[in-house]
Parts: C-alpha cells; sequence; structure tokens
C-alpha cells in the first residue's frame, strides 16, 4: 500500500497549483478550472484517507465533493455566459436600415 | 513495486497537464489539459480501491464536456480576461504560494531521509484498516446516511435553476 | 396508502423533522411564490413579496417554538447527528429572518421592470436565508460543507441579479470566483480535518484534534531536561514509543494547515464581496438591495460558522493560531481603512468598510471569554440594523438615477451629498446618525460595542490589542465623518438646481424606524440587546 503522505503531497500540490491559477490568470474559465483543481484535490484526499481507515464516509463526502465540482462549473458557466453574452450583430448589407433582431431571446 | 510505478505515473500527469493548463493562453486548451488532470484523478482513485469515485469522476467529465458543449456559442466569447485594478497583489500572492509549492517538492523530495515510518506527520486516531471500504458498503451508508447531504445538493440544484432564472432577464 | 404517507410524515416532523422546521417552512413558501409567479399578471405582483414575508413571518414564528422547546428539552439533534438546534442557532436564524423581512421590504419601492421586483428574485432571497439557517445548525463536516455551497450559489445568483440594465453587473463574475476560491479552499481544509480524526461529526473531531494536542504538549514536555521531561519520557516510553521519534511540531503541522485553510477561505469568502472592481468609472450595476443583503446577512453568516467552527473544532489549540488570526485582521483592518479612504463612491465606501468590521471581530475571537464573544454577537445583531438602515438612505437617494435624463436628483458620490441638508434634512439627519452609529460614536450602538470590545480585549491580558482597537478606530470614524461633513455642508460649488426632495415609501419608512431604533436605543440602553446576544451561547 502506498503511504499516505504520497496522496498528501500530491493533493497540496494541486492545491498550491489551483491557487496559482486562480490568483494569477486573468482568463475567467482558467480560473474557473483551477478551483475546481482545487476541489478534485480536497477529493483525493478524502479518497486516501478513506482508504487508510477502511471508512466509507470519506468515499461519501468525496462522491459529494465531486458533485458539487461539477455543479460549481455549471453554475459558473450560466453566470459568465449570464454577463458576457453579446447580442450577435449580423454584419448587415449597407441597404437595410435597422440591424437584425439578436437571434438569442432570453 | 506496480502500485508505485502506476501512482507515481498517474501523479505526474496529473500535476503536470495542471502546471500546463493554468499556462495556456487559449481557454479551449485549458479545457483539454483540465480533462487530462481529471482522468489522471479517476485513475488515482481506482488506485485507492474507490471504483465508486472512479465512476463519479467520469460522469463529472462527461458533465464538464455537456457543460461546455451547452455553452459551446459562449465559450469562445467567454474567453475573456477580467481587469484587474490591483494585480500586483494576485501577482505577489501567486508568487508566494509558488514558494511553497516548491518548498513542498523539495521536502518530497528529502523526506525519506528524516520522517521515520511510512505514514510520518500523521499521528493516525485510530489504527489503519487492512482493506479500503467495498462499494456494498459505501452503498449501505450512503443510503443509510446521505438522506440529508442529498437532499442538500436537490436542493442546490433548485437554487441554480431558479438563480438562472433570475439572471437571464430580458430586456423589458 | 395515504394514511401511511401522513404517518411516516408526522413520525418525521416529530423526531428528526423538527429540527429542520423553521427552514421547511421558508422552502414551501419559496415554492408557492414559484408556482404563483406563473399565474399572476402584473397588477397582482404584490402577493409576492407579501408571501415571501409571510414566510419570514411563520419561520420566526416556528423558531420561537423551537426556543421554547429547547428551553425545556435541551438542544436538539437531528439527522444523524449532522444537524443541530441550540440557542447558537435561534439567535442567528432569527438575525437571518430579519435580515430577509428587512430586505424584501425594501424591495417593494423598485420599478415594476426590474428584476428585484419579480417573484423569482423573492424565491431566491428566501432560498438565501434558508440554506444560511441551514449553515448555522449543521454540525457534520460533509453538511457544513454543502449548505455553505447552497449559501454560495444563491449568493452569487443574487450579486448576478440584473438592475435596469437587464444584464448581470460584470463584478458578480470577479464575485462569483473568489467565494468559489474560497469554498474550495475550506473543503480542502476539512478533508485535512477529517483525515485527522476520522470523523466528520465536528464534536468528535474537536475530541480527535484535542487528543494530538494534548500529546504534541506532553511531546514537547518530555524534551525538556529537567524532572519531569524525564518522567513524561519514561511514561512514553512504555505507552507509545514510536512517538518518542517526532517532533511535536510535526504532530501540531497538519491541525495547524486545516485551521489555516479553513480560516482563510472564510476570509477569502468574506473579502470578496462585489466591491465593482470592473471599473473605476462605472458604477455597480446590481441593485441596492442585493449589494446590502451580500454586505450584511451573508457577512454574519459566514462569520457565524467560523465563530461555531472556532468554539468547537479548534477550540483546543488557540494559543497555537491566535497569531494567525491577529496578523490577518491588523492588514484587513488598516488596508481596508485606507481603502475606505480612497473611495468617494458611497456605496462603495460603505461596503469597503464591512472588511474592516469583520476584521475588528475576528479580533474579539483572540479574547475568546464570555465577555467578548457576547460582544460579537451583539456587534453582528446592531451591524445588520446599522448597515440596513445606511444602505436604505442610500437607496432613496439613488432613486430616479436611472429615470430621468438630467440624473441631478441622484447623489451617487461624497461630492453629491452637499445641499441635501437643505433638499430633505431629515434624510440628512438619517444619514449622519447610521453613519455615525457604524463609526463608532458615543450613545449609540457602535459605540457601546466597541467599548465592551475594548474592555473585554483588556480583562483577558491583551492590551496592546486593546489599544490597537481604540487607535485604528479613529482613521475608520473619519473615513465614515467625511460622509457627515458632506451631507451637512451647503451647496455652494454646484449651481442650484430642481431638485425634488428625498421620499420615502412606507415599507423604507418602516425600515428606517426599526433600523433607527436598534441603532440608537441599543447604545443608549443595551441591557436587554445584550441579553439577546448572551443567549446565542446558551439560555
Amino acid at each position: 500500500m502506498i503511504p499516505v503522505i504520497h496522496y498528501l503531497f500530491l493533493s497540496f500540490s494541486l492545491l498550491l497549483i489551483g491557487i496559482v491559477g486562480a490568483t494569477i490568470r486573468r482568463n475567467i474559465l482558467i480560473k474557473l478550472f483551477s478551483v475546481e483543481l482545487i476541489l478534485v484535490a480536497t477529493s483525493i484526499n478524502l479518497a486516501a484517507f478513506a482508504r487508510l481507515f477502511g471508512d466509507a464516509a470519506g468515499q461519501t463526502f468525496a462522491v459529494f465533493t465531486i458533485a458539487i465540482t461539477g455543479a460549481e462549473f455549471l453554475v459558473g458557466a450560466a453566470i459568465f455566459a449570464a454577463i458576457f453574452r453579446r447580442w450577435h450583430a449580423v454584419p448587415v448589407p449597407a441597404a437595410q436600415e435597422s440591424p437584425r433582431q439578436p437571434s438569442v431571446n432570453y | 513495486m506496480l502500485s508505485e510505478v502506476t501512482f507515481a505515473i498517474l501523479a505526474g500527469i496529473a500535476i503536470l497537464s495542471s502546471v500546463v493548463m493554468i499556462s495556456r493562453e487559449k481557454a479551449a486548451f485549458g479545457v483539454m489539459y483540465f480533462v487530462l488532470t481529471l482522468l489522471a484523478v479517476a485513475g488515482i482513485f481506482l488506485q485507492l480501491h474507490a471504483p465508486l469515485l472512479f465512476v463519479a469522476q467520469w460522469i463529472a467529465i462527461a458533465c464538464l464536456l455537456l457543460g461546455l458543449i451547452l455553452f459551446a456559442v459562449e465559450v469562445a466569447k467567454l474567453d475573456v480576461a477580467l481587469a484587474d485594478e490591483y494585480y500586483w497583489r494576485s501577482k505577489a500572492a501567486a508568487v508566494a504560494v509558488a514558494t511553497l509549492l516548491l518548498i513542498e517538492i523539495v521536502l518530497m523530495l528529502v523526506q525519506r531521509h528524516f520522517l521515520p515510518g511510512e505514514n510520518a506527520a500523521i499521528f493516525l486516531p485510530q489504527n489503519p484498516a487492512s482493506a479500503a471500504p467495498s462499494p456494498g458498503n459505501v452503498m449501505k451508508f450512503f443510503f443509510a446516511y446521505s438522506q440529508l447531504p442529498l437532499g442538500l445538493l436537490l436542493f442546490l440544484v433548485l437554487t441554480a435553476v431558479v438563480g438562472i432564472r433570475v439572471t437571464f432577464q430580458k430586456r423589458v | 396508502m395515504l394514511t401511511h404517507v401522513l404517518d411516516a410524515i408526522r413520525t418525521f416532523m416529530h423526531k428528526d423533522g423538527a429540527v429542520l422546521l423553521p427552514e421547511l417552512e421558508l422552502l414551501l413558501f419559496a415554492l408557492g411564490i414559484l408556482a404563483m409567479d406563473v399565474w399572476i399578471t402584473q397588477r397582482e405582483r404584490f402577493w409576492s413579496p407579501a408571501l415571501a414575508l409571510a414566510g419570514t413571518v411563520f419561520s420566526g414564528l416556528t423558531l420561537w417554538m423551537l426556543r421554547t422547546r429547547i428551553l425545556q428539552s435541551g438542544d436538539l439533534i437531528g439527522i444523524h447527528e449532522s444537524v443541530i438546534a441550540d440557542s447558537y442557532f435561534v439567535f442567528f436564524s432569527a438575525l437571518f429572518l430579519v435580515a430577509t423581512a428587512l430586505v424584501i421590504l425594501l424591495s417593494l419601492n423598485s420599478p415594476a421592470t426590474t428584476a428585484v421586483n419579480q417573484g423569482r428574485h423573492y424565491a431566491l432571497l428566501l432560498f438565501a436565508c434558508m440554506s444560511m439557517m441551514l449553515m448555522i445548525s449543521s454540525v457534520d463536516l460533509l453538511v457544513i460543507f454543502l449548505t455553505l455551497e447552497a449559501v454560495a450559489v444563491s449568493s452569487y445568483f443574487l450579486a448576478a441579479t440584473p438592475g435596469f440594465s437587464a444584464k448581470p453587473d460584470p463584478g458578480a463574475a470577479k464575485y462569483f470566483l473568489k467565494s468559489a476560491l474560497g469554498s474550495a479552499i475550506v473543503a480542502y481544509g476539512f478533508s485535512l480535518a477529517y483525515g485527522l480524526t476520522a470523523s466528520t461529526n465536528i464534536g468528535k473531531v474537536a475530541t480527535g484534534l484535542d487528543r494530538r494536542h494534548n500529546l504534541a504538549n506532553v511531546l514537547a514536555s518530555s524534551r525538556h531536561p529537567d524532572a519531569q521531561g524525564a518522567q513524561l519520557q519514561q511514561l512514553l516510553q512504555t505507552r507509545l514509543p514510536e512517538a518518542l521519534h517526532w517532533h511535536p511540531w510535526m504532530l501540531q503541522a497538519l491541525p495547524i494547515a486545516a485551521f489555516t485553510l479553513v480560516f482563510i477561505g472564510l476570509l477569502i469568502k468574506l473579502k470578496a464581496l462585489p466591491a465593482h472592481h470592473w471599473s473605476r468609472i462605472a458604477n455597480s450595476t446590481a441593485p441596492l438591495t442585493v449589494t446590502l443583503y451580500l454586505g450584511g446577512a451573508f457577512v454574519i453568516a459566514t462569520i457565524a460558522l467560523f465563530l461555531r467552527m472556532s468554539l468547537t473544532v479548534f477550540a483546543d489549540s488557540q494559543t497555537t493560531w491566535w497569531y494567525v488570526i491577529v496578523a490577518f485582521s491588523v492588514v484587513i483592518i488598516v488596508v481596508g481603512t485606507i481603502k475606505c479612504f480612497a473611495s468617494s463612491n458611497l456605496e462603495r465606501l460603505v461596503t469597503y468598510s464591512i472588511p474592516v468590521h469583520v476584521g475588528y471581530l475576528f479580533l474579539g475571537l483572540v479574547a475568546a471569554d464570555e465577555a467578548a464573544l457576547t460582544a460579537m454577537t451583539y456587534y453582528l445583531f446592531a451591524y445588520l440594523f446599522m448597515l440596513t438602515g445606511t444602505f436604505t438612505v442610500l437607496l432613496a437617494l439613488r432613486r430616479g438615477a436611472h429615470h430621468n435624463s438630467e440624473q441631478r436628483n441622484t447623489v451617487e458620490n461624497l461630492l453629491d451629498l452637499p445641499g441635501l441638508r437643505r433638499r430633505s434634512p431629515i434624510t440628512a439627519l438619517l444619514l449622519i446618525v447610521f453613519v455615525l452609529s457604524l463609526a463608532g460614536f458615543p450613545s449609540t450602538a457602535g459605540f457601546y460595542w466597541r467599548y465592551s470590545f475594548f474592555r473585554a480585549l483588556s480583562e483577558t491580558g491583551h492590551h496592546v490589542l486593546a489599544w490597537f482597537t481604540v487607535v485604528a478606530a479613529v482613521p475608520l470614524a473619519g473615513a465614515y465623518l467625511r460622509i457627515v461633513i458632506y451631507a451637512w455642508r451647503n451647496n455652494t460649488s454646484k449651481p442650484q438646481t430642481e431638485t425634488a426632495p428625498v421620499s420615502f415609501g412606507v415599507a423604507e419608512a418602516i425600515v428606517l424606524g426599526i433600523c433607527l431604533f436598534v441603532s440608537l436605543a441599543a447604545g443608549l440602553y443595551s441591557e436587554p440587546f445584550t441579553r439577546v446576544a448572551r443567549y446565542a451561547f446558551g439560555p
């Protein structure tokens, strides 16, 4: 069996890489993925401790963490889409007066 | 021996691809490397005798890709950079954290020399079990004790649905 | 079959469900609002806030019944010991319900076309209140994390509520990212806490960490060259020979890491307030009521969670981590005060001052005796009303911003304030009272809190910190006094234009009355309020 400390080192590295990515990158999607990386590190931690103690509670916690990872990504993507959406302004020929209506109508 | 090698390979892939992910210019390439990280972590879950987590991780990857496809029209536009008045502070914090990471890597490489025993730095609260919890036990535990967390997760999804409806407004 | 279902529901409600009853009521009302929202017409719009208010009132009544039951038969624990209903929960849930009710009242006067005046928004407010109540009542790490995420998700969507432009404020993206980072770091801290103690119930986690801390102390003492050290070494030789190889720091490293990560994560969440970094030029487009709710109720919820965790899980290693707290608090107070001075936008000024108040509160954690903790809950109680009052006045001052093309009547900036006294002396006076209360002027709630804080810190021996709170309060008061000075000035620079008097709606008047009463009464005659604050730690 691999010592638990190895898994701790791995998850701690992923935690730090996630924090660096979330602070230093300006791109919002990369920031979001860095945050998800931290949650992935959490689930590695929990799975490793569950293996160590033979405890099912750890694995259950890890399953919920993975679920939250996915849910948070979807929530974030929805908020970004709401904020940064642009109406599709199709280039109009010169003859037309008014621009076309946006094709996406929320 | 084989498990150590497998773990080293999977961990190496996870860490390397996460480093590459945070250094990509385009978000689309970042997505690719993030999925690679998640796959490596799924392999690690399998090694930890947690098949349920392995499956859950694959489902999470599928959800991620599905979400990206749903917002695919927006992903190209979501390649947005946030302006930050105090960017130097974020940079300082990132430098500090990167230093911590380097210290940790050094510690990882030298730890076998000065930390006695296998599970050094952890004084276990109980004896280590000989085997990981079997999937059957995990499911039993899940059904017995996870009603409230599951309800909370559903409540979270409900909040998200209502919130999405609030956020996407027509101009009146 | 129906009787079976009803029996099952009745049994659930008597045992485990009783703990969750206030939250379930809010859920019911929120679902009712959502269902009703499909059918009501524009003219019947008022039913949504009415139902939301009714929900908070009914939930409050249920909370009162729960309180009586706790008095009779002790704390209620439910659902496999993962949620608790104790006096701490009753106190903070009441605070959240009051905050929600006040914000609902304030939203009544928003124009009909905004997002704020739709049924879904009120449902989202109720969901947020419910999540916060659940968060305070949870005592299992998994449930705390899930409820923290639920609170966070409702706060993200509240922050992304479109203002007048039908598009969310871009600051909401930044808020989301920072808050998500905070939650993720807290989750990592929780995973470490689980790993150290093999349990997710915070009581058992506390016992496990306590045992580790004691062992570390024994190890440290055994290294001493005196007789007691030799004795302890003998003891360890017989009981735990392998522990002799380890340095005591090894035992403490991971618990300290767990605590630091949870603390940093919650701090990031607190500092992630949508302070509108997006653009220096544009003012925020988020509704003011939302900013108030985020800066008031959510901040109180996060601090209450941290307080619960500090008092249970991390209680025993107090001496090791209070350096961390003090360092962070001092930095936050100093930086926040500087930012307060630097901003001239009224809303931003008040929002930037929130982290400073948070910093003060964390200093109170250092003293951690009954007086200091009572002072903390007392301040959280008064802070809610002071902030609500300030924002109500700002709301009235900002009204008409997007209806007039000239935007002459609006007051967004400090520089717009002169002349307010002539336009509406009542508004100027109210603004001054609330701002002075936040600044800690004598005879207001803010002063009484600072005084009890100072006394608690000195009595427990932290004299330097006590005097630091006094000294650091002066620049903050100065930042607030700028508002007072500008509001009292006459308008000599700008040309006199046709300015309409500032008006308050009925609902806003009610909110102002309540907030004014608490801000002044809690300072002048604080006995009943202190008793209410002390109730949080035991009936």
